[in-house]
């Protein structure tokens, strides 16, 4: 059964492989002749850009506030998290609000210089530039998580080597701390990227081509779903060298040479030095989090009355429906799969369920195209089936509806799942199983009796999780509902699509108020965890 | 009651039991012993059913519950399992679980039953503990309590006193026989230790490298080893290479009979055959004398030939004294060169 399951939810990566290794030549030509080299040039750029920005201010900060020592470090480890708490494209609509020309800083400019509307050159945020800056103030964390995990590991000694060979702390930090915590840097930005190119709210909305902009635009717009099936190819190909690049990161993290942690004794800085680490951790999450919360919040006390209205509170129990049956079906296959893992340990049952948990580095939307052409197929062979034997058409069964779109989300969102189940029963001993089968138990019952009790705080945890990646979820939602079928994210990107910005903040704020129980989650955890030992709930770490 | 025949089981290319053959009567402790990776746990998982059978057959009580293809699964078996860090169940307190095993009767009944074993094995008073909050040996009691609470026609029972300190040991030995013999039940073992093989066992098996290598009471494998690996592994022994001829090996320690014409043999003495000489004896130097309190510990040569000893008479000799000495030729065997 669990191999089935796994088939099953291998399924739409498995449609675009498949699709990706037989492709048309003329549609290829057709790409490669139009939007194909600027879909690459930009994606790359975005990609570059973002990597270089997350890698520098996430392990710039996390090299702050482990290791030095200066007025509110504490408080910093936890804030520096917060902006984990926004989807992009809420960000990009906030920062478009503030930056544009009525907005706050150029209202604010116009009034300190005197100049008038359209005088001066002030930057656009819907650039290229602006999706890079707009994705790393909202990835940032990624790389701040797992390198702050990475330097609290590394073995006090190794650094007190260092300082008594003769190396500054900056020294130590260049020459050892980065390049042992290389692994780890390497997967949270790996982490970052993923999302980077899972991301289509905000390249859509700023116009930047990249090729997540180009699979929508080719699949609704254009209305060429073999050609946006080939564009999501290529895009998966960008995955799993991602994939392969965190992948080389988690192997190497475990690569300690001491077992001994010991509570790092931070560098104090004092005077200029502590006032540029404030601000150097302050910058990150002012802009990241408290900026756009701001210009979200005063939309929001203006159009709070109008908007808060039937549309609203219909798109919020959508979402609210939504998230929570995803966070349940995929719990539950979770583990379904980790259980048969632990009955079965063969190697097929350990692949198969491996390949199930692909989906959390393949964008949204690639598993939308996934998902809708194989259910497509079954439904118009159901149709054709049932007309030539009853004569009655069976319409569109499951592509459009619900069921398709609970289906890519516990595609995408099962490893999160899957993750901390798996990590979860662990803490079970095989011997724990063995005394329970002994003492008269079906494989059934001591699931039930044992593991159920002992791993029901991880499994709430990875709830919450899925729950939430599905409340902030835009692309796979907007091409898979059904049709007229809002969720919150719908309502924002529609709103914000209108240039409706403000009427959309009340919605935003309600995605971004429920992003932050997992992140509060997660600042409990950090202030709990002792130094070395990684917290177990983490925003998406596979 | 658990019978065991032809049992074979290897993991891939790595054959780890061959052609096992294996009696435990109702009322019996058999001790499995033997060297890690000898093959002794995983016996003992295929006689519970916790790993499918590849060769063989094992009965309970005359019924076979695994063949080749056909495996009774645990929960069927009322076999009773204790493990070495004793699996109890986090999230259920001490009564509860005893009380485990016993879903198919009413709760008055379990619960009174759980009473019974809770006082049986003196936590009367931490019923309703949660099992994080117990020492070692405390925690070992109540996995013996549940494995025994539902009547299991056999125990099996793997290392279970290697996680706790030696001298909570020995108290625990004690109790947990007086538990086995009082519920009647078959009981294998499954240990590294020879002390407690000979300690708890009505009946010691050694294994080594996936065979039996001596069934038998504790005493006949101390006194009549079958090989120099069954001699060695009780007890600290001094090996020595020897030459046969004429069916005979003459030594610095004397003249021995042994089972070959001629050719190498080997010569196993045990650390308490030898013994200071009241009258009589042969001389030995001492090359090293160590108090270990209640005995010493000596390294002697006897001619050319050094020896271990450990014996309690008298004061420590110094090095380089010469003293007699007696043999104990019972502690002394010898054995055709292995394989």
């Amino acid at each position: 059964m669990a191999l089935g399951l796994a088939l099953l939810l291998a399924l739409p990566v498995l449609t675009i492989v498949g699709s990706f290794l037989f492709p048309a030549l003329d549609v290829w030509a057709h790409l490669l002749s139009t939007v194909m080299p600027t879909y690459l040039y930009n994606t790359v750029l975005l990609m570059f850009g973002v990597g270089l920005g997350v890698a520098v201010i996430g392990v710039g900060t996390a090299w702050l506030v482990t290791l030095c020592q200066f007025p509110g470090v504490r408080a910093f480890e936890v804030v520096l998290l917060l902006p984990l708490a926004f989807p992009a494209y809420v960000v990009a609509y906030a920062y478009t609000g503030f930056l544009d020309s009525a907005g706050p800083v150029q209202s604010l400019l116009r009034d300190l210089t005197g100049w008038g509307f359209g005088s001066y050159w002030f930057p656009s945020i819907r650039s290229l530039g602006g999706a890079i800056s707009v994705m790393v103030l909202v990835l940032y964390p990624y790389v701040y998580l797992l390198a702050r995990a990475a330097f609290l590991e590394q073995s006090v000694c190794v650094l007190e080597a260092g300082r008594a060979l003769g190396q500054t702390p900056f020294g130590c930090f260049r020459r050892l701390a980065v390049p042992l915590a290389r692994p780890a840097i390497a997967g949270g930005v790996a982490l970052a990227l993923m999302e980077t190119l899972n991301d289509f709210g905000t390249v859509q909305y700023f116009a930047v081509d990249t090729l997540t902009a180009g699979i929508y635009r080719t699949w609704l717009g254009m209305n060429e779903p073999a050609a946006a099936t080939q564009l999501a190819g290529v895009l998966l190909l960008f995955v799993i060298g991602l994939m392969a690049l965190e992948r080389h990161g988690r192997a190497g993290s475990t690569r300690h040479t001491s077992v001994r942690y010991r509570h790092l004794p931070r560098f104090p800085l004092t005077g200029g030095k502590a006032a540029l680490a404030m601000i150097a951790c302050l910058l990150p999450c002012l802009l990241g989090f408290f900026v756009p919360l701001l210009m979200l919040l005063s939309w929001a006390i203006e159009t709070a009355p109008t908007m808060v209205n039937t549309a609203f509170w219909q798109a919020a129990e959508h979402s609210l429906l939504l998230a929570a049956s995803a966070a349940g079906m995929a719990v539950a296959l979770a583990l379904t799969l980790a259980y048969a893992v632990r009955l079965h340990p063969t190697p097929l049952v350990r692949w198969a369920t491996r390949s199930a948990s692909f989906g959390y580095a393949v964008p949204g939307l690639v598993i939308a195209v996934g998902v809708i052409i194989p259910l497509a197929a079954f439904d118009t062979a159901l149709d054709t089936a049932s007309r030539a034997a009853f004569g009655v058409s069976t319409g569109l069964l499951l592509s459009g509806t619900l069921v398709a779109l609970l289906f890519a989300y516990v595609v995408r969102f099962l490893a999160i799942a899957l993750n901390a189940t798996e990590a979860a029963l662990g803490k079970v001993t095989p011997q724990m199983d063995f005394a329970a089968r002994s003492l008269g138990r079906t494989a059934g019952q001591t699931l039930w009796s044992i593991h159920l009790p002992i791993i029901r705080p991880s499994l709430l945890a990875a709830c919450l999780l899925v729950f939430v990646d599905v409340m902030k979820e835009l692309p796979a939602t907007l091409i898979l509902r059904p049709f007229n079928f809002d969720t919150l994210a719908v309502l924002v990107y529609a709103m914000a699509g209108d240039e409706r910005l403000a009427d959309a903040a009340p919605a935003s704020l309600a995605i971004m108020l429920v992003g932050l129980l997992p992140v509060l989650l997660l600042a409990g955890a950090l202030a709990r965890s002792r130094p070395g030992s990684l917290p177990r709930v983490s925003a998406r770490e596979p | 009651m658990l019978s065991i025949e032809a049992l074979s089981h290897t993991y891939g290319a790595l054959t780890a039991l061959t052609e096992i053959d294996l009696e435990v009567a109702a009322g019996e402790v058999v001790c499995l012993l033997g060297p890690s990776g000898c093959g002794k746990s995983t016996l003992l998982r295929l006689a519970a059913g916790l790993e499918p059978l590849q060769q063989g057959r094992v009965r309970l009580a005359g019924e076979i519950v695994g063949e080749p293809r056909f495996t009774v699964p645990p929960e069927r078996r009322r076999v009773g399992m204790v493990f070495q860090d004793f699996a109890l169940f986090p999230h259920l307190t001490v009564a509860q679980n005893i009380a485990f095993g016993l879903a198919d009767l009413p709760k008055a009944e379990q619960q009174s039953i759980a009473r019974l074993w809770v006082e049986r094995i003196g936590l009367a008073d931490l019923a309703g503990a949660f099992p994080h909050t117990l020492s070692g040996g405390q925690q070992q009691r109540v996995a013996l309590a549940r494995a025994l609470a539902p009547s299991p026609r056999l125990v099996l029972m793997d290392e279970p006193f290697s996680g706790l300190d030696v001298t909570l040991r020995d108290r625990l030995r004690d109790t947990t026989l007086a538990l086995l013999t009082e519920a009647r039940v078959a009981t294998l073992l499954v240990t590294h230790d020879p002390d407690e093989a000979m300690r708890m066992a009505d009946r010691i098996v050694l294994m080594q490298a996936g065979r039996i290598e001596q069934a038998g009471q504790p005493l006949d494998l101390y006194d009549h080893p079958v090989s120099a690996f069954a001699a060695a592994f009780f007890g600290s022994v001094t090996i020595l290479k020897a030459h046969a001829e004429n069916g005979q090996v003459v030594t610095d320690l004397g003249r021995f009979d042994v089972p070959v014409q001629s050719g190498p043999v080997t010569m196993i003495v045990r650390q308490e055959a030898l013994h200071r000489a009241l009258e009589g004896g042969v001389m030995a130097t001492v090359a090293a004398a160590r108090s270990l309190g209640r005995e010493h510990l000596l390294s002697l040569m006897l001619g050319a030939t050094a020896v271990t000893a450990r014996w309690v008479e008298g004061r420590l000799p110094k090095v380089g004294e010469r003293i007699p000495v007696t043999l104990d030729r019972h502690r002394v065997h010898l054995f055709p060169p292995e394989g």
